[in-house]
């Protein structure tokens, strides 16, 4: 069961870690975004200017307006983007905090071919101390059977054989 | 003369009562453990009121979460007769798991095995029997003198 929580553990770093790329990797973007609006903004300032030499004089109050129209702009073009990739990080957040909430809530996975020996060598044992006693309680009886049901079917069967045996071979005393 | 007479019709007349108060067919099964023919069967209320304190016949089942949501279900039969034939069985086929639930405390059970010739038995068959003549003897309540 160590190595199942081990293995959770793994699995919660590797979705977190991706979680991070995809945050830089989005900041990044906004970055880059940013600074391309930057790089237009003085464009948008002047290109009316260059664009339309006849239009109405240029006064210090026009020119105010204008660039305050602009900035308003520009911070609107802004929180947009920055809402888009805020609504993409909580989406991938959600998405990793969803597969965590689902590994924990999820059935245990099947035991690896080591955890099954290590069960085996369990059982084998708890047989052999029965036989050495001569008997088992109903108590002992119920441990082993707990023990024997988390095997995979195959070797259940092997399991209850060798119970089987000690109990028909007359070396073990139990009553079901 | 007159006496001894008068002493067997007496002993006639009880014997006549006694047969009728016991009425019914009795058929107890004590509980046998053939080792040749893999072979066990008994009742019940033979085995429980056997004179040996060794004699039993039963079967059960368990039903054992495996931990992954999964149920481990097996069944067991055994006995042990007056000659010390001591038998226990497992199966894991879920349909004969199924009939123990037939079992109650006047049954007569039957079953057999297969032996792997190191001592694993398996159960293949199991068999049930809830009977009259399986059933103690029940004295009649005696008759009053006005019926």
């Amino acid at each position: 069961m160590r190595v199942c929580s081990e293995g959770k553990v793994k699995l919660g770093a590797s979705k977190l870690f991706a979680v991070l790329v995809v945050q830089t990797a989005l900041l990044l973007f906004l970055g880059y975004r940013i600074m391309i609006l930057e790089t237009r903004a003085p464009e948008a300032q002047t290109q009316p200017i260059n664009n339309n030499p006849v239009a109405t004089p240029i006064n210090s109050n026009a020119d105010t307006s204008y660039n305050a129209a602009s900035r308003a702009e520009t911070r609107q073009i802004i929180r947009e983007e920055i809402d888009a990739v805020e609504g993409r990080l909580l989406e991938a957040i959600e998405q990793s905090g969803a597969v965590r909430s689902k590994a924990l809530t999820s059935r245990p996975r099947k035991l690896d071919g080591r955890e099954t020996a290590q069960i085996n060598t369990m059982v084998e044992n708890q047989i052999n101390s029965f036989v050495a006693q001569g008997d088992a309680s109903q108590a002992e009886m119920a441990e082993l059977e707990q023990m024997i049901a988390k095997l995979p079917p195959s070797e259940r069967i092997k399991a209850m054989g060798q119970l089987s045996k000690a109990v028909n071979n007359g070396q073990l005393d139990v009553r079901f | 003369m007159k006496k001894h007479l008068k002493a067997m019709a007496c002993i006639t007349a009880a014997t006549l009562m006694s047969v009728s108060a016991h009425a019914g067919l009795s058929q107890p099964a004590v509980v046998n453990v053939d080792m040749d023919n893999l072979f066990a069967g008994g009742d019940m209320i033979s085995a429980r009121g056997a004179k040996e304190d060794n004699v039993f016949i039963g079967c059960g089942t368990r039903n054992v979460e495996d931990g992954s949501g999964g149920l481990f279900s097996w069944a067991f039969c055994q006995a042990a007769d007056a000659d010390e034939e001591q038998v226990t069985c497992f199966t894991f086929n879920p349909d004969l798991v199924k009939t123990i639930r037939e079992i109650n405390d006047a049954s007569y059970i039957t079953f057999s095995w297969t032996d792997d010739g190191a001592g694993t038995l398996t159960c293949t068959r199991m068999g049930f029997s809830t009977q009259s003549f399986y059933l103690p003897k029940q004295k009649k309540p005696k008759k009053k003198k006005d019926d």
